[in-house]
């Protein structure tokens, strides 16, 4: 969306006193409710690994999991290790629909890179629990992944999956906060939705704590800490998992509430999400065999990058591929979104004026249309590009772009050609008014793309492969070994654990 | 008055340069939290004292043993040549160094400067070196505590190299930008004012600070370290140059002291913003304040810019028909506003 | 600035071109496997370097394969190679959405690999057909021209086909358009979403060639864009070699400053036009006042009988502008359609009026670009970058007129920089704002 059409829906929504839609249609689909797994990280200040981790199945009861010491690195990965396997379970079962992860904002998906970072690569300590995390950490890393792919609905960032389909009368650094954007949804007034949201605005739901909820838990971790038997930290043990499992509580209810408001928008599904969850269901599938793979010996894919060029260039070029088709599969059933495209020049609506077949190279037969446009939006097409027509149902057949004539200021003339024979009386026919034509890129070059580079490793003789070899050759800047150790370390004081990991 | 104020004080007030009333509380150094207190703002605020805990504790972590974690990671990133030695420490025996005041700090921190150039001092990694902003612009003074820095003798001159210690998390490309952002910042402002110092001790015949520094972050859930080399800090330096002049030219025009406080700032002007809500206390009374008065802040800073001084009320007036457009500019914001584009095409006109 | 005669200079200019070429065709005849990167500033005769190469390669019966960015490009450098060697036998190696006619007389148009003729050929291609083909024969030597306009991840798939490359181009100008997320890659040793040429330096530290001086740009021109580059460069031509003369014809009312910066093109190839901010803060994107003096300056050069004389050319006698001499450039599509609505009809179709990234390769005589700042009160990083502004600066050979409101160098100044690029990436948003400062100082300079 152009910054001048953000700004413009943002004044209207505000004029309008209420949230309004961007999109003519909900551009993901929302697992059944078995298939939804909700989850609420928190974390200490000042760390990256999680204090408490709450998650619900369905309509299962919420599962509530704290340590008392954060920076307790064994007990941590133990709470992490359990969690891992109910997530590892939910997303193994996709012949049930869809698995969902869902999250109530942008600092729980940022856990599971932690997550990832910390665990895919763990090697010391005892052998079950080190399978356990590594996998959790894969698993964590490709949902990461995911959250950021739009040719995936596995994991699921409530309030960004809010402001893809609505515009909100406020500011945009609010609209990251889940509650408040329920709030505006509310029914009422404006006022009275600004109340309802700037309520919710008070509860803290990213993966930090209140400050004074942190400084009613300093002195219980501390008492944990200093006292020396079972007996005698367990009561802290249970301050502060009551703490931390309200707080967890509030997190899950406020992200069902987000899902229950996605729905309660009365927009239809966007029948291209249906290609996404078909991407989604491939993606898991390409997962459980990497998975596999590493169980087996394999190498992990780090967390962070790739430094080797041709996995790289693979990667990126994937990640282009599933951006055309995530576009291509959505585009063409939402209005909005094509309008969109328009303004922003890639596209034009107009009016067919004339229809006619021709005869091309070797008598193939192609249709020809003459199409009046609006010359209100600047057109970045142009002769030879490759457009689709909203009305098609086919998804190979494309529009070429054979001449634009521009006529009067507000006018202009396009022909274009089909790419292949057209079924005869299938539209668009002549005198269809507002037609669009929108630019897609076309994804089976990507396709080919990405298989060209990946033969780059499969080549046994590569001309060029000295000159890979000199781009793979070099220090691995990542070469700090984990030097943890998951199996009974005995818990000392919050100051020695803090120190123990770094020490040399 | 810690070294860190100093910092934290002109980072509050570029968060948002137009607010009078931060420059003020920047300036006074009277935390904006004291402010809204007092106008009865109850909303829990403060760091988390965890964070704190563990930043000191990443710190100190790796200056133990002179260095020597850091020190590895310099030479591994060719920061420092192998087998480099010699650890110069700077810092408050409350960060684990060996001064108890600041101005011990300062004064052995010239001293050490000079006997570089002398050649009497050969350290190759320093902690905490202190120096003083000339010029005093932030009443009462303007100190620096460099977190780290490492010594190149390898030149014609000494290279000075900063470097800026986080306990963030690094995470790659997905480092949090906001988090980079001010560590660079912070960085700029040592090298900034270490380019002062090295001048005021006419020692830029012998000394130079390099423009390319090096930040220290942690691996995600561990105490390791994971240190960025080569970062250009050349804009972060004149940043914190043409920072300190403005806020300078504000003190001056302002006509501050030391001894005013809390109702100077109450009575200063304000400018909302939405960086407000990331640093400042006050940040919903001034939103309130905004909402009142039917500012397009309350939409955004872009929106703001965009709609240039007309309130959402006159919009709400202009959109409803209630009123016509006055001038050219409401003519156009309109037509913005109704057709979520730049404004149509003008009808054709005649060759002029 | 170069002392002593223009011509010995432009002389010595040759000698240093043609010990580059020399050196390249040296390291493709004789090294096994060889990278050579070359950087060059706009119009220094990259084109003219790759043919030079191209036709003494074949005269050693190589096989030559030249990648170009675009189809437009690829069919340009065809007609190019074939005026300078009609016998190079030339194939234009195409793509589905090429044209099937061949680009000139001379060079043939071949689709697939297989059809290629055997022994000696060169064969120019688009980067998409090249890294999309199943098969090819080895080549001797793989030329990619505009190289920093080509990912690493584009550049990659050419390894399957040779051994040896030159990848020459300008790293000042506009960087490859990515549409995806890259975080992934921003730390990476080998990032794909770069331009190759910059991390085949790093990586393999290989030293980077330089073209010596441009051609195109008159001299202070060519001081006036060095802050976009980081490596120094000479022009050919001198300085006063350059100039665009107007006649002398009856005043029009608000057309002072643009008569002003027209006739200031005699003694100086750069003018600046500003217009008042208004007062209520700038209109975004699409500034119709800016557009109007725009397509003025156009209607006043022509009216005005804009005459072009360049000392150092082949022909230096004065040359009248036509139309098509003359250029127009803006960063956003919404004023390129304000600037042609705002020229008279009979132009429309006429004067190129386009966007930088549409402009990249061309030229002109006589170029008219609104400032990319003009429409901007607070400037990100994505505004300061100085890729399109470099572009939109290096297209004319005798004269610019820049288009501005006046309230940019107060903004500039005012700015206090965020570093928050990704960890080991180049700090754009300042890099950008000290370019944009030296470009507004000289520019307005004296």
């Amino acid at each position: 969306m152009s910054d001048a059409h953000d700004i413009s829906l943002r004044v209207r929504s505000y004029v309008a006193g209420h949230p309004l839609p961007i999109l003519e249609k909900i551009p993901f689909a929302i697992s059944s409710m078995p298939r939804r797994m909700l989850v609420a990280f928190i974390r200490m200040g000042g760390e990256s690994s999680p204090w408490a981790i709450g998650w619900q199945i369905g309509n299962d009861q919420p599962v509530l999991r704290s340590v008392p010491e954060a920076r307790n690195r064994i007990q941590v990965s133990e709470m992490v290790a359990e969690f891992g396997d109910a997530l590892l379970a939910h997303f193994k079962d996709f012949e049930h629909g869809q698995p969902q992860l869902w999250v109530a904002g942008p600092t729980h998906i940022d856990m599971l890179h932690f997550l990832a970072l910390r665990y895919a690569r763990a090697r010391s300590g005892d052998a079950q629990l080190i399978a356990r995390l590594t996998a959790t950490g894969r698993l964590a890393h490709m949902l990461f992944e995911a959250s950021h792919n739009p040719n995936r609905s596995l994991c699921m960032n409530a309030p960004a999956l809010l402001r893809q389909v609505m515009v909100f009368p406020c500011e945009p650094i609010r609209q990251h906060h889940l509650g408040y954007l329920i709030g505006l949804l509310n029914s009422g007034t404006f006022e009275q939705r600004m109340a309802a949201a700037q309520e919710a605005e008070k509860l803290a739901i990213s993966t930090t704590l209140n400050p004074d909820v942190e400084r009613k838990l300093e002195p219980l971790v501390s008492e944990w800490n200093e006292n020396k038997t079972t007996s005698a930290k367990d009561p802290f043990e249970k301050k502060i998992h009551t703490i931390l499992g309200a707080e967890l509580q509030t997190r899950l209810h406020v992200l069902a509430s987000g899902i229950v408001a996605i729905e309660g928008l009365g927009l239809a599904t966007n029948p291209g999400s249906s290609q996404i969850s078909v991407a989604s269901i491939e993606a898991l599938t390409r997962h459980n065999g990497y998975d596999e793979g590493v169980r087996a010996g394999g190498a992990t894919i780090s967390p962070e990058t790739d430094h080797d060029p041709v996995t790289a260039a693979s990667n990126f070029a994937g990640s282009d591929l599933d951006l055309i088709k995530a576009e291509t599969a959505l585009t063409h059933h939402d209005s909005e979104m094509r309008n969109q495209l328009v303004q922003a020049g890639s596209g034009f609506k107009g009016t067919i004026v004339e229809r006619k077949t021709v005869i091309q190279l070797r008598s193939t037969k192609r249709e020809q249309l003459c199409v009046l446009a609006s010359g209100s939006c600047p057109l970045r097409s142009r002769k030879g590009d490759r457009l689709r027509c909203a009305l098609d149902t086919d998804d190979v057949l494309r529009w070429v772009i054979e001449s634009i004539e521009p006529m009067l200021t507000t006018q202009r003339k396009i022909v274009l050609v089909s790419t292949k024979a057209v079924v005869a009386g299938a539209p668009p026919m002549k005198g269809a008014k507002d037609v669009v034509f929108y630019a897609v890129d076309d994804a089976s070059m990507k396709v080919r793309a990405m298989i060209k580079i990946s033969e780059l490793n499969s080549s046994e003789e590569l001309p060029g492969g000295w000159l890979l070899d000199k781009l793979r050759a070099g220090r691995d800047p990542d070469s700090v070994v984990e030097k943890e150790h998951f199996k009974g370390e005995s818990a000392d004081t919050a100051e020695k654990l803090g120190l123990d990991d770094g020490s040399r | 008055m810690s070294a860190q104020d100093t910092r934290r004080r002109f980072e509050q007030w570029i968060k948002n340069p137009q607010c009078t009333a931060n420059a003020v509380s920047a300036i006074l150094n009277v935390p904006m939290l004291k402010v809204a207190r007092a106008e009865g703002v109850t909303t829990p605020f403060g760091q988390s004292p965890y964070a704190l805990v563990r930043g000191r504790k990443f710190e100190q972590s790796i200056f133990a043993k002179n260095a020597a974690v850091l020190r590895e990671e310099l030479e591994k990133n060719d920061i420092l040549p192998k087998k480099s030695a010699g650890f110069a420490d700077f810092r408050l025996s409350n960060a684990g160094g060996p001064y108890k005041r600041i101005e011990d700090a300062l004064a052995a921190t010239s001293a050490w400067l000079l006997s570089l150039k002398n050649k009497t001092a050969t350290e190759t990694i320093a902690s905490g070196a202190t120096i003083r902003i000339p010029g005093g612009v932030m009443l009462p003074k303007a100190t620096l505590c460099i977190d780290a820095l490492a010594i190149d003798f390898s030149g014609a001159r000494i290279h000075l190299i900063v470097g800026e210690i986080k306990v963030y998390p690094d995470r790659g490309g997905f480092t949090d930008a906001t988090q980079i952002a001010t560590s660079r910042a912070q960085a700029g402002m040592y090298v900034h004012g270490l380019r002062l110092t090295v001048a005021a001790l006419n020692l830029e015949d012998s000394i130079e600070v390099s423009d390319r520094g090096f930040l220290v972050l942690s691996r995600s859930g561990s105490n390791h370290i994971k240190l960025r080399p080569n970062e250009d800090l050349r804009a972060q330096a004149q940043r914190a140059q043409a920072g300190l002049a403005q806020l300078s030219t504000e003190a001056q025009t302002l006509q501050l002291d030391s001894s005013m406080g809390l109702p100077v700032i109450q009575k200063a002007a304000t400018h909302y913003c939405e960086s407000c809500l990331s640093f400042c206390e006050r940040a919903e009374i001034c939103h309130g304040r905004a909402k009142t008065s039917h500012s397009a802040a309350v939409l955004g800073d872009d929106v703001f810019r965009a709609l240039g001084g007309i309130s959402l009320e006159r919009m709400k007036e202009l959109m409803n028909g209630t009123a016509q457009p006055i001038d050219q500019h409401e003519r156009e914001i309109l037509e913005l506003i109704q057709t979520g584009q730049d404004p149509d095409t003008r009808q054709d006109s005649p060759n002029e | 600035m170069a002392q002593g005669k223009p011509n010995e200079h432009r002389a010595q200019l040759q000698v240093c071109m043609s010990d580059l070429t020399n050196d390249l065709i040296a390291s493709m005849m004789k090294a096994p496997s060889s990278v050579q990167i070359v950087a060059s500033p706009p119009g220094a005769g990259k084109t003219k370097t790759i043919i030079d190469v191209c036709t003494q390669l074949r005269l050693h019966h190589k096989k030559i394969a030249v990648v170009c960015q675009t189809n437009h490009q690829a069919d340009d450098f065809c007609r190019r190679l074939v005026k300078a060697c009609p016998f190079a036998n030339a194939i234009r190696f195409a793509g589905g959405n090429a044209p099937t006619e061949p680009p000139c007389e001379g060079c043939r148009v071949i689709m697939k690999s297989r059809e290629f003729p055997e022994g000696t050929k060169i064969v120019v291609g688009t980067a998409a057909k090249w890294s999309m083909i199943d098969t090819c024969e080895e080549m001797d030597c793989m030329i990619v021209d505009e190289a920093w306009q080509m990912t690493l991840a584009t550049f990659l798939p050419m390894l399957r086909f040779c051994n040896r490359f030159i990848l020459i181009g300008d790293p000042g100008q506009i960087s490859p358009v990515v549409r995806n997320d890259t975080e992934r890659w921003e730390t990476s040793r080998n990032a794909p979403h770069l331009a190759a040429p910059g991390v085949l330096t790093q990586n393999m530290k290989i030293q980077q060639r330089k073209l010596p001086a441009t051609w195109r740009l008159p001299h202070d021109t060519a001081k006036l864009i060095q802050p976009f580059y980081d490596f120094q460069f000479d022009s050919a031509a001198q300085d006063g070699e350059r100039s665009l003369l107007v006649e002398k014809v009856g005043s029009r009312v608000g057309y002072g400053d643009i008569d002003a910066a027209l006739e200031s093109l005699s003694g100086r190839s750069v003018a600046s036009v500003l217009v008042p901010a208004p007062t209520r803060g700038v209109v975004a994107q699409r500034d119709l006042d800016v557009a109007q003096i725009c397509a003025n300056v156009v209607v006043r050069a022509l009216e005005r009988q804009a005459t072009a004389i360049a000392l150092d050319g082949q022909d230096p006698s004065p040359r009248r502008l036509l139309p098509k001499d003359i250029g127009v450039s803006s960063t956003h599509r919404v004023m390129v359609q304000a600037i042609i609505e705002s020229l008279p009809p009979e132009l429309r179709d006429v004067i190129h009026v386009d966007t930088p990234e549409r402009w990249q390769g061309l030229e002109c005589e006589l170029m008219v670009v609104a400032h990319p700042l003009s429409n901007v009160t607070k400037a990100s990083k994505f505004d300061l970058e100085t890729g399109r502004l470099c572009v939109m600066t290096s297209r004319h050979r005798s004269g610019l007129v820049v288009v501005s409101r006046d309230h940019v160098p107060e903004m500039l100044a005012n700015i206090l920089p965020t570093a928050n690029q990704a960890l080991g990436q180049d700090d754009v948003f300042g890099l950008g704002l000290f370019r944009h400062r030296a470009f507004w100082n000289q520019l307005h300079a004296g």
